[in-house]
């Protein structure tokens, strides 16, 4: 086959229907054309993964500090001094204990 | 048209869309091979690929419970491009983002918030900072559901710079013992001392840029993880420490011319300090804990360090706590020094437990002259009883700053004279901190046994220890056995008969000393217009039988005329610091034992948390049937015919739910979040409640609950 007829060919597309050594191994090809096409996908889904996986860690982050913050704020709140300072606000009659907690045991 | 030209003429047009798809091919092949090889500044590495620096964890410093007092968090800087948002979305909403602000910061009113930031966007300003404080992680949250805020960067003109902080949820709370830490790693306590152990190691990625402009990590590259700081478990009870910066604070408030304080309280077995408290009066006149007293301020320690001498006494066998003493007229003379008691006109004759219990300078003074004073040699045996006591030994503390202490010896030809034994006798005459006083006063408290002071417990990661630490014995017994308990009960006596027996408390006993000395500035205690400065101290422990804690206060006055003594001034701290720790801790009293009294068959119970309600089904002596208990959620529990039955709470917005038959602390939380307002009088469970559960009620109602007893 001549040279201006071959890139004819390939260009017209006539290869695919004259090109006798390429039909005869279209399984071969579509083989080929398939593990492409699952090496993109595959390519696809391991990006998707890595990506979620850089958002989790951001979530992941997110918690530990909403973790922290409230933490933070409950012990704020359950400090002594603190809650001895909200009975006052409401007037309340609560006293400081005057003796110490008693274990009862039951025998 | 024949067949085939119809033929020709879809071939045609195949042909041309297949061309043009040929020459799109053709360009993106030329695009790829010119931006890869041709045209090399497009796109460098460094556009797609980045180093990034993987930031370790600051470790929390914890207290001995495990509760963090310093955590490391988020903070964010709120700042507006007051420019971007469309004029139609800043008229619609820029009052409510004013009063959204105003609410968050309190800092100004709706109005001036509103003033400025449409003064930001009338002057083009991009970039302004908002509020008075960084905000939180959950602030931050909050704030970006503000209008015009909550349409992001872009649209809203939202602005958050991230900045890594560290939060103190209890606050000032043992603040100088926590310490701090600059960037230059400048600071002081344990986040400046340990700070090689918080910080961690940083670790480092290589990332790749996508489509859209995420970031994945390379794959095949290799990836050096950050190693987090260890989480540094320290021997501080948090209970304890509030209670003793409270008493400290309310005392010092009470007199201007005090000028600092410290209080450290200790646990006799361990040497564990559980509550260490240093306040230093700054120049805005407010306490802060700026100054490490306790373990840096080596002072003369006065009257608490007679116990030493009494120690000494006992130990050589020269006296016991009957030998009759002198007090005199309370006055004596040695080498042209004057040597004088508080009560004008003396004690007279009294035993040595007397003197200690009122703390006679000149019985001290003088006993010591008569027992050590003879020649060189005997005061050097007292000084060697001293200084084999360990008062004054380096401890080699987790924290930096400790203080060195001073205890002279004959030998100093230049520091030693002729008074220098005397003045020892009653606390003068050496440098020790109050931290050393703290730790020999524990000595005598744990029979003998001088236990070295520390701070850390252990090193931790995810709740793992690491490295952990036990008590060290510095000393196994600093005196015999005979001598602590004769020195025990001169201490035990100071309370009930001596300098601190106002504070003496049928409920439980403490044993200590009181002590009141001057400090010297430039060599002297009284300056030309005789003013003077105070250290007032009180050290002991508690019970007085099979001590737990022991503790020391310390508080220095500025330079005055009046006289600041340990029995009025340090003991009410102890005190208030004992009583918090008596009234809190359930080992002081011996358990009551329930024999005899049978439990009822069908006890009443309370509905409440599900998991909460099926532990005391399995511990109570149940007879009769139990129906099917949920094993989660809120439950009320009716019986009826020896038959228990357990049934869901419906908690529903809006509608008060019925909490009757439950216990307050369960149906004030469920009320409160709900919203409503609670009051409540009476005793036992919830009887009654008003409104009734199932009415329609508005968030912030009043609802108020009657209890009543149930058997």
């Amino acid at each position: 086959m001549a040279r201006g007829s071959l890139i004819g060919n390939i260009l017209g597309g006539q290869i695919l229907v004259r090109g006798g050594g390429l039909i005869k191994h279209w399984k071969f090809v579509l083989y080929v054309f398939v593990l492409v096409l699952l090496y993109v996908t595959f390519r696809f889904e391991i990006r998707e993964t890595m990506l979620t996986e850089v958002k989790n860690e951001e979530i992941l982050k997110d918690l530990r500090d909403e973790y922290s913050n409230k933490t933070t704020l409950f012990l704020q709140l359950s400090k002594r001094g603190a809650v001895e300072e909200k009975l006052k606000e409401n007037n309340s009659r609560l006293i400081p204990p005057q003796y110490p907690p008693v274990i009862i045991s039951q025998e | 048209m024949t067949d085939k030209d119809k033929i020709q003429k879809i071939v045609s047009k195949f042909m041309r869309i297949h061309y043009v798809a040929l020459i799109i091919a053709l360009v993106v092949v030329f695009r790829i091979v010119q931006v890869q090889y041709l045209d090399k500044d497009a796109i460098s590495p460094d556009d797609l690929y980045h180093s990034v620096k993987l930031e370790a964890k600051r470790g929390s410093i914890l207290a001995t419970d495990g509760r963090p007092l310093a955590i490391s968090t988020q903070s964010y800087r709120l700042c507006m491009d007051c420019t971007a948002a469309h004029d139609t979305i800043w008229d619609q909403e820029i009052d409510g983002l004013a009063s959204s602000l105003a609410k968050l910061f309190k800092n100004k009113s709706a109005k001036e918030y509103k003033k400025q930031l449409n003064t930001a966007r009338k002057t083009n300003d991009r970039h302004i900072f908002v509020g008075n404080r960084r905000i939180s992680y959950l602030e931050m949250k909050e704030v970006k559901e503000f209008p015009i805020l909550k349409y992001g960067k872009f649209r809203g003109g939202l602005v958050l710079e991230q900045k890594n902080n560290r939060e103190h949820p209890f606050g000032s709370l043992a603040s100088r013992t926590i310490g701090h830490i600059n960037v230059n790693g400048q600071g002081a306590g344990i986040e400046k001392s340990l700070n090689y152990k918080l910080e961690g190691t940083p670790g480092k990625q290589y990332m790749i840029r996508q489509l859209g402009g995420q970031y994945i990590r390379v794959a095949g590259e290799e990836v050096i993880p950050a190693q987090d700081g260890y989480d540094i478990r320290t021997t501080i009870d948090i209970d304890i420490q509030e209670a003793a910066e409270k008493a400290m604070r309310e005392q010092l408030a009470k007199s201007e011319l005090l000028e600092g304080g410290t209080a450290v309280v200790m646990e006799v077995s361990t040497g564990a300090v559980r509550a260490i408290v240093n306040m230093k009066k700054m120049g805005n006149g407010k306490f802060d804990e700026s100054y490490n007293y306790a373990i840096g301020e080596a002072t003369e320690p006065g009257s608490t360090l007679k116990l030493a001498t009494l120690v000494s006494l006992i130990e050589d066998g020269y006296i016991t706590l009957n030998t009759p003493t002198d007090g005199g007229n309370g006055e004596w003379f040695y080498n042209k020094v004057r040597f004088s008691d508080t009560r004008t006109g003396g004690y007279g004759k009294m035993t040595v437990e007397e003197a200690f219990g009122k703390s006679s300078n000149v019985c001290f003074a003088k006993l010591a002259v008569e027992h050590y004073g003879q020649s060189m040699e005997d005061e050097m045996t007292f000084v060697s009883r001293i200084t084999n006591m360990k008062i004054g030994e380096k401890f080699n503390l987790e924290l930096e700053g400790e203080g060195y202490s001073t205890i002279y010896t004959p030998n100093d030809t230049k520091m030693w004279s002729k008074v220098s034994l005397p003045m020892m006798a009653i606390g003068y005459g050496m440098l020790i901190t109050p931290l050393h006083t703290l730790t020999f006063y524990n000595a005598i408290a744990n029979d003998g046994k001088m236990m070295k002071p520390y701070f850390i417990e252990s090193y931790e990661q995810d709740g793992v220890i690491k490295e952990g630490f036990k008590p060290q014995v510095i000393s196994g017994a600093i005196c015999s056995k005979n001598t602590v308990t004769q020195v025990k009960k001169a201490l035990r006596h100071v309370v009930e008969k001596g300098t601190a027996s106002r504070y003496n408390d049928p409920r439980y006993e403490f044993s200590g000393k009181t002590g009141t000395a001057q400090i010297a500035t430039n060599g002297r205690y009284v300056d030309a217009n005789g003013y003077r400065r105070h250290q007032a101290s009180f050290a002991g422990f508690f019970p007085s039988d099979k001590p737990k804690y022991s503790c020391i206060v310390v508080l220095y006055s500025a330079k005055t005329r009046q006289n600041f003594y340990g029995g009025t001034w340090a003991t009410p701290i102890f005190k208030q610091i004992s009583d918090h720790i008596y009234t809190t801790h359930p080992e002081w009293e011996a358990p009551v034992k329930a024999k005899g009294v049978k439990p009822h068959d069908h006890p009443v119970i309370a509905g409440g948390l599900a998991s909460e309600v099926n532990t005391s089904l399995k511990a109570l002596p149940l007879k009769g049937e139990t129906g099917n208990i949920p094993k989660e959620g809120w439950i009320t529990i009716t019986s009826k015919d020896n038959r228990i039955e357990a049934k869901r709470m419906k908690i529903e917005s809006g509608l008060v739910p019925d909490v009757r038959g439950l216990g307050l602390k369960d149906a004030l939380y469920i009320l409160e979040n709900e919203g409503y307002n609670v009051t409540f009088e009476g005793r036992g469970r919830v009887g009654e409640m008003t409104p009734q559960p199932g009415d329609t009620v508005k968030f912030g109602a009043p609802v108020k609950l009657t209890l009543k007893e149930t058997r």
